[in-house]
């Protein structure tokens, strides 16, 4: 489609823009009356703009690991309520076998409507703090099956024709730990798709029938800009495996295959060979898996991107029914996460041929999670809860960053005075370690160091830790990073832990974590001298 | 000296330095002079004395200041090595931050480097435990040979700045005091001299950046004050503050960090007080700038207040709520949402017919390409050009050298062609586009407070806010622009209506309960009586920042004296809290940290006259709006007598003011040029 005149380059513009305005909008209004850090601090959450067959126009602020979300839960709704929602209605879901991505995670969604006229949804998905199951917060390794892990929702009105459905409110209160939190969110996730319908019907009432029009230009937008960028990808089949060590229950590996063939007309990920659901609940629903490819796409694009459904028009995933990457009821998907990052790690490492001049090595595969839990002499309760990561793979023009985020979970950490003030631990050291970075013309980015003394009598140790047995892989030469380490230090004696672990310790008792280190990049003799001595002086490269 | 009543502002950005200088009747003259960015007291000085002179007067009693010279020391790291003193086991937490990356799908990004580089954060053995005790007392003879190499390296400044210091400094002290002794040249910042608050990453950022400032700032000022005695306009110097403000010289030396990001500050002030005096109740201050245009809310004429900001850190309508980023200043600031959109963003159109404006910048060198110094990409002043609404002979009178031919050039091949447009519909396109990106800003700050833009009233400032006012007032339902005079260096005359202000912070982290209220009393009167002694006879303002346990963002209630009934302050809390996020949580409220400001007001100096008037270079220019050329009538603020309809173009020294068609221009009678329609 070309597009010409002045009011039509208008008209488009100004459309595109407006609906990034309104999906701002919708999450500042999230987050405006939000209450529990997960949303307004670690920012779990995504919003979105739909039509009104359920295909997906705009998103606003999303996780990377949102971006596939929204289309299937709308299929959802629209499964539950063939003739779409009503004026004044607005549903709700998260169970992950009809919509969901695991539990913690709610979306809502409202339509809007015009003079009558249905012309579109918002939707927000964001992630609650708690939502009952056997293990606070929602996101335990080491369940067995989705019962263990909390208050299922299949799509379900949570306001009819303007009227609350207090039905609702009782059960999810009844289910949760922390129900005026979590009623509270999800009060803010309403007030947020309000303000995305409003704003919507007033764009239609500006535009009258000429809203459905230009939304089908912003789709054909969506799948253009994604089409050019796949025109200058080499086109080709490539492949590769990579493995989470543990699933937390059986001691096993967990492989995942993918086969990326890129074409001028689209880009397909297939899944086949890839590990069969497991025990532990490392599992994903293939919302999650299709979240994890458009979002290797989208950063190895290199351009601002608009996610929506003409973009997902040109992508194709097949994942294996009853695998890791595609769980089958009643498989536990509560710690998903981790299979998302090795998914984007395998199709980065598939593409690595294709893109050999934008492709990373292979970081710290994801945030070690160490909590210690317990309760005090005067009754009570603890919980210490910490991430640790930082560690990028090289990139083939850049060492990998060290002490970062990465995009699976571009989280902030929680500060060492605030963790020493409110819980009983003492942290004595969080550094980088120097010398870790894998090797290469490009260094990867050095390992993370977090050391943890508990000071209550007694805690429960829950470690879920990443890259253990399987080093990040380099790329072009560059050598592996080392992989990540836990020890546990009583009496002067240092054991080492498993990657994923539930242990009783006592006061005293330190745990000595250090993440994996990021992958080179390029053969070690090709690194610049300056950059060596650079990093000898600063001393994150070991003296000769 | 006596005082003579004449006063000078000086706001130096980037690309220009813009001066005032005003005398007690209110007569003033305005200038925009180049900056010399080798050399930014130059400028100033060349300024101040043109300013001066064609007042027909001495030197002034004080000379008002914002600077970008701060901010632009850490953006260039052009600042000498700077070293730091920390915990052992947590040398690197300046450089691992908060772990947030600013777009989580760039794979490219690079982070901004530490101020303190690797070697010289030096770990000193010692610890203080959560609860204050103090567990092992700093090893300083284990740490002297690092120090001493550091300062062999060339290390003159250094921050101390240890785990824990916020629950008990004495440690961070002993080590300064230590580190005095042995090396007396040595500046030094504690981290808990500017902020006593936990969040050891913030802490110690803030103190490294101070750190990092004090040779820059020290140096600036020596070099402006003898630029002042060579010029023969000596002045003291006062500094505006981010968290408003001015602040004396010789404060600001001590802690340059209260410093940075003073331009901004001005002008959003001065903004609030336009809408104090026109009793506006809901106002958007807007203010569009050659990289960036910013939005911020003034409520009743009061602006709001944010605990932390970052320099450096990337410009999105979202980026302040998201952050990552950017160097991190935990003290308060206004505010602001920024876009990248400026008169200087680049536009260009993308490989799916998409028309983008920004982020990315022309800068102040190549420049937009009717600058004609090497700038071949078009940008949103070069449509603005094409469509008339710039003046050729304006910007030439202005010093600045302007070729039509090279931004129709650009346009042509980079907008127009691709798009298929005219140069002139590709010029419309642009001007559209960059309003609306504009509107994002906007809209983010009312959504913030759950409020619809329309029944706003915009306050455009900037050199390119009042070229586009109007038509983005039209993009998002709002029916009345107030363009300020001067509204082009606006920044500086907020300057001179600065109070001169010192404030502090203190932490509380306590429960608001009855029985807790004699200690806040304590602490107020404390911080009252230590802000009157740095400022005597000034008027005190106490604030209690507050937040439901919990959560992380706090409410700044003012709190009277005598103290109010702890109950009355948690109703006023909810009430704002239902007024800000629409709810009210049922938790225990917490006062957090308690803040006392001492303010001495500025003399109240209405802008009355221009010393020296002028005519519109031009009687009318052609103009295009909405498809049609027409010959549009030219003004001078000045020349403005009674209510004009629009089409018109109102042209002052330092902008132009569009009125576009279906709009009215009058000036009310505080020289304020009110847009309605």
């Amino acid at each position: 489609m070309t597009r010409s005149g002045l009011d039509s380059v208008l008209e488009f513009e100004t459309l595109r823009s407006e609906l990034q305005a309104v999906a701002d909008e919708m999450s500042i209004a999230l987050m405006r009356s939000s209450f529990s850090p997960v949303i307004r601090d670690f920012l779990d959450f995504s919003t979105a703009l739909c039509l009104p067959d359920g295909r997906m126009v705009s998103q606003g602020f999303s996780l990377p690991l949102h971006l596939g979300a929204v289309p299937r839960a709308m299929e959802a709704f629209l499964w539950a309520f063939p003739e779409g929602l009503a004026e004044g209605d607005v549903a709700l879901l998260n169970d992950p076998y009809a919509g969901g991505m695991h539990l913690p995670d709610i979306f809502v969604a409202a339509p809007a409507y015009c003079g009558g006229r249905p012309v579109g949804y918002a939707v927000v998905v964001a992630h609650q703090a708690d939502i009952g199951g056997r293990v606070p917060g929602g996101s335990a390794a080491d369940n067995r099956e989705i019962f263990e892990e909390g208050l299922r929702l299949p799509p379900l009105l949570v306001r009819s024709a303007g009227q609350p459905v207090p039905a609702v409110e009782a059960i999810l209160r009844a289910n949760v730990r922390l129900p005026d939190v979590v009623w509270q969110d999800l009060q803010a996730q309403i007030a947020s798709v309000d303000l995305g319908t409003r704003r919507l019907a007033e764009l239609a009432a500006r535009r009258g029938t000429g809203l459905q029009h230009g939304l089908e230009d912003i789709l054909g937008y969506g799948r253009r800009r994604l089409l050019a960028v796949l025109d200058d990808w080499p086109a080709g089949i490539y492949e590769f495996e990579d493995r989470e060590d543990h699933d937390g229950i059986a001691d096993r590996p967990v492989p995942i295959r993918v086969r990326v063939q890129v074409g001028s007309s689209g880009i397909l990920f297939d899944f086949a060979g890839s590990s069969p659901q497991v025990p532990g609940s490392i599992n994903c629903t293939s919302s999650f898996t299709e979240s994890a490819c458009y979002a290797a796409v989208r950063a190895l694009a290199g351009e601002d991107i608009p996610v929506n459904a003409g973009f997902m028009s040109a992508v194709t995933v097949s994942a294996p029914p009853g695998s890791v990457v595609n769980a089958s009821f009643p498989a536990g998907v509560a710690a998903r996460g981790v299979i998302g990052y090795r998914v984007i790690e395998a199709i980065y490492g598939a593409l690595s041929r294709a893109l050999p001049a934008r492709v990373p090595a292979a970081g710290d595969g994801g945030t070690s999670g160490i909590r210690i839990g317990g309760t005090l002499p005067d009754g009570r309760r603890y919980q210490y809860n910490d991430i640790v990561c930082g560690a990028w793979g090289a990139r083939p023009y850049a060492d990998g960053l060290d002490g970062a985020a990465g995009m699976a979970a571009n989280i902030a950490n929680r500060p060492v005075e605030l963790s020493e003030r409110d819980d009983p631990v003492r942290i004595h050291a969080y550094e980088l370690v120097s010398g870790s970075g894998g090797e290469g013309q490009f260094r990867g980015g050095l390992a993370v160091r977090r050391v943890v003394e508990l000071l209550a009598p007694h805690g429960t140790l829950n470690l879920r830790t990443h890259r253990n047995l399987t080093a990040p892989y380099g790329l072009a030469g560059g050598g592996p990073g080392r992989v990540s380490e836990t020890w546990l230090i009583r009496g002067g004696q240092r054991r080492r832990l498993p990657a994923k672990a539930t242990l009783e310790i006592r006061r005293g008792d330190v745990i000595d974590h250090v993440t994996a280190s990021g992958g080179g990049f390029g053969e070690p003799a090709l690194r610049d001298p300056a950059a060596l001595n650079e990093d000898r002086a600063e001393g994150k490269a070991d003296k000769p | 000296m006596t005082a003579s009543g004449i006063r000078v502002a000086a706001d130096v950005g980037g690309t220009f330095t813009d001066v005032i200088a005003i005398d007690a009747a209110g007569h003033y003259v305005a200038l925009k002079v180049p900056s010399v960015p080798a050399a930014y007291e130059a400028g100033i000085g060349d300024g101040v004395r043109r300013a001066l002179s064609q007042l027909g007067a001495g030197p002034g009693d004080d000379l008002l200041h914002a600077t970008t010279v701060a901010t632009n020391a850490i953006l260039e790291r052009s600042g000498r090595p700077t070293g730091l003193i920390t915990t052992c086991g947590f040398r690197d937490v300046l450089e691992i931050g908060r772990l947030r990356i600013p777009d989580s799908y760039d794979l490219a990004y690079r982070k901004p480097p530490p101020l303190v580089a690797r070697r010289h954060r030096l770990e000193v053995t010692e610890r203080t435990a959560a609860g204050g005790e103090v567990l092992a007392a700093p090893d300083l003879e284990d740490l002297a040979p690092a120090v001493d190499a550091a300062v062999a390296e060339g290390v003159r400044s250094f921050a101390v700045s240890l785990l824990n210091s916020y629950a008990n400094p004495s440690n961070e002290h002993a080590v300064a005091a230590w580190l005095i002794a042995r090396h007396p040249r040595l500046s030094v910042t504690t981290g808990t001299a500017i902020l006593r608050e936990a969040g050891e990453f913030e802490r110690t950022s803030t103190a490294v950046v101070d750190a990092y400032l004090k040779p820059v700032l020290n140096g600036y000022l020596d070099r402006l004050a003898a630029e002042l005695e060579s010029q023969k306009v000596p002045m003291p110097v006062m500094v505006m503050q981010s968290g408003g403000g001015l602040l004396p010289a010789d404060d600001a030396r001590d802690h340059p960090v209260h410093v940075l990001e003073s331009g901004p500050a001005a002008g959003a002030l001065a903004a609030a007080r336009i809408a104090q005096e026109l009793g506006i109740k809901n106002a958007v201050a807007f203010d569009m700038g050659g990289t960036t245009a910013k939005a911020c809310m003034v409520d009743a004429g009061k602006v709001g207040f944010g605990s932390e900001f970052t320099v450096g850190a990337e410009v999105s309508a979202m980026s302040r709520l998201l952050r990552g980023g950017g160097y991190t200043v935990r003290l308060p600031a206004i505010d602001l949402a920024e876009v990248g959109a400026g008169g200087g963003s680049l536009v260009r159109v993308d490989a799916a017919g998409g028309l983008q404006v920004g982020p990315q910048s022309a800068g102040a060198d190549p420049g937009p390409a009717c600058y004609g110094r090497g700038g071949t990409h078009p940008t949103v002043t070069d449509a603005n050009l094409v469509l008339g609404h710039l003046s050729v002979a304006g910007l030439r009178a202005g010093g600045v050298s302007v070729h039509p031919e090279n931004a129709a050039t650009a346009l042509q091949l980079e907008v127009a062609r691709p798009l298929g447009l005219s140069v002139e519909e590709a010029a419309e396109a642009v001007h559209q586009v960059a309003d609306q990106q504009m509107a994002r800003a906007l809209r983010a700050v009312t959504t913030e407070r759950g409020r619809d833009l329309a029944g706003h009233v915009l306050i455009a400032f900037g050199g390119s806010g009042p070229v586009h006012a109007a038509s983005l007032a039209d993009s998002v339902g709002i029916r009345t622009v107030v363009v300020p005079p001067l509204a082009g260096i606006l920044s500086a005359v907020g300057l001179l209506w600065s109070a001169r202000e010192v404030w502090l912070v203190e932490p509380v982290g306590s429960a608001l309960r009855s029985d807790g209220m004699p200690a806040l009393e304590t602490l107020l009167r404390d911080m009252q009586d230590r802000v009157r002694r740095r400022l005597p006879g000034a008027g005190v303002r106490r604030v209690l920042e507050m937040a439901f346990r919990g959560q992380a963002h706090e409410l700044a209630i003012e709190v009277a004296d005598p103290m109010p009934e702890s109950t009355s302050l948690m109703a006023e809390f909810e009430r704002r809290h239902r007024e800000f996020y629409g709810h009210a949580a049922a938790a225990a409220v917490e006062v957090v940290r308690a803040r006392v400001a001492a303010a001495l007001p500025a003399p109240a100096t209405a802008l009355r006259a221009p010393a020296i008037k002028g005519r519109a270079l031009e009687a009318n220019r052609q103009g295009r709006f909405q498809g049609a050329w027409c010959s549009i009538p030219v003004i001078r603020r000045s020349e403005a007598t009674s209510r004009r309809a629009g089409p018109l173009y109102i042209d002052d020294v330092e902008t132009t003011t569009v009125v576009p068609p279906d709009w009215w221009a009058e000036f009310d009678e505080l020289g304020n040029l009110v847009l309605t329609r």
